[in-house]
């Protein structure tokens, strides 16, 4: 492919993400499929989906470091908040199937820009990576702070990360309305 | 007589890149996925991979 131009669009840009995300252990998915740059199908094992994550309204950051030279790294990191510890919060964190358990093989993820793009990471094609990358980190932070004027404190924060050499790829309009529609068959909707 | 099947790709997929990475129950079969390229003269073992993972580009009648 001959290097080519990128010319700009003059269009408004609105920093930070939904505060919904998506994640599924990385061996749930059976394919994902690329038509020209964007994810246009998503196939899951059996009755495998995505489960719904719902953090702090402005919380949900994705942060993408590229370095190219002679390699090309790229290191991805989805960070959340949540509103306070809870019994469901501390299990979703810590038991038998929880974040814990799941970064051990890897996650993907799916999040939905402030500009209402949805885009997957932690998945690529076999020609980009060679093998899985999925997200294999994950950082669970508390504090419960000090006083009842510790504005900031008792939220707890997860944040994935991943090191590899795909980008984040985003979702073509067919999904991307299904996605934010409430209707994306990868996705589990009912709870 | 054995049934043939027809294969029929969807024109919106011909010539994306399909990933699969082989799984049985949440458990993978291979550490890296493979990529096919959709053409019109694409394997039919891929073919019929891809109606097995429900994949949406192909789908498959049967023809006596």
């Amino acid at each position: 492919m001959a290097f080519t131009s990128f010319l700009k669009t003059c269009v408004r840009n609105t920093p930070g993400n939904q505060y919904q995300a998506y994640l599924c252990p990385v061996a749930s998915i059976t394919s994902i499929t690329l038509t020209a740059g964007e994810v246009s199908a998503v196939t899951m094992d059996s009755t495998a989906k995505f489960q719904r994550v719902q953090g702090k309204l402005d919380t949900v950051q994705f942060t993408s470091e590229g370095n190219a030279g002679n390699t090309l790294n790229i290191t991805h990191s989805l960070k959340m908040r949540f509103d306070k510890m809870t019994t469901a919060l501390n299990k979703w964190f810590y038991d038998t199937d929880g974040i814990a358990d799941a970064v051990v093989c890897g996650m993907v993820a799916i999040h939905v820009d402030g500009n209402g793009q949805a885009w997957i990471s932690g998945i690529s094609p076999a020609s980009v990576e060679g093998t899985l990358r999925p997200y294999q980190s994950a950082t669970i932070n508390f504090d419960s702070g000090a006083a009842p004027t510790d504005d900031a404190a008792a939220q707890p924060e997860l944040t994935l990360t991943r090191t590899g050499a795909a980008p984040a790829y985003p979702f073509d309009s067919t999904i991307l309305a299904t996605i934010t529609g409430g209707t994306a068959t990868f996705i589990n909707w009912a709870s | 007589m054995a049934e043939k099947k027809k294969y029929t790709i969807d024109p919106r997929f011909i010539g994306s890149t399909v990933s699969v990475y082989p799984s049985i129950d949440g458990v993978f079969q291979s550490a890296q996925g493979y990529d096919y390229v959709l053409k019109q003269d694409t394997e039919e073992k891929v073919l019929q991979y891809l109606v097995n993972i429900g994949h949406p580009a192909v789908t498959v009648t049967a023809e006596k």
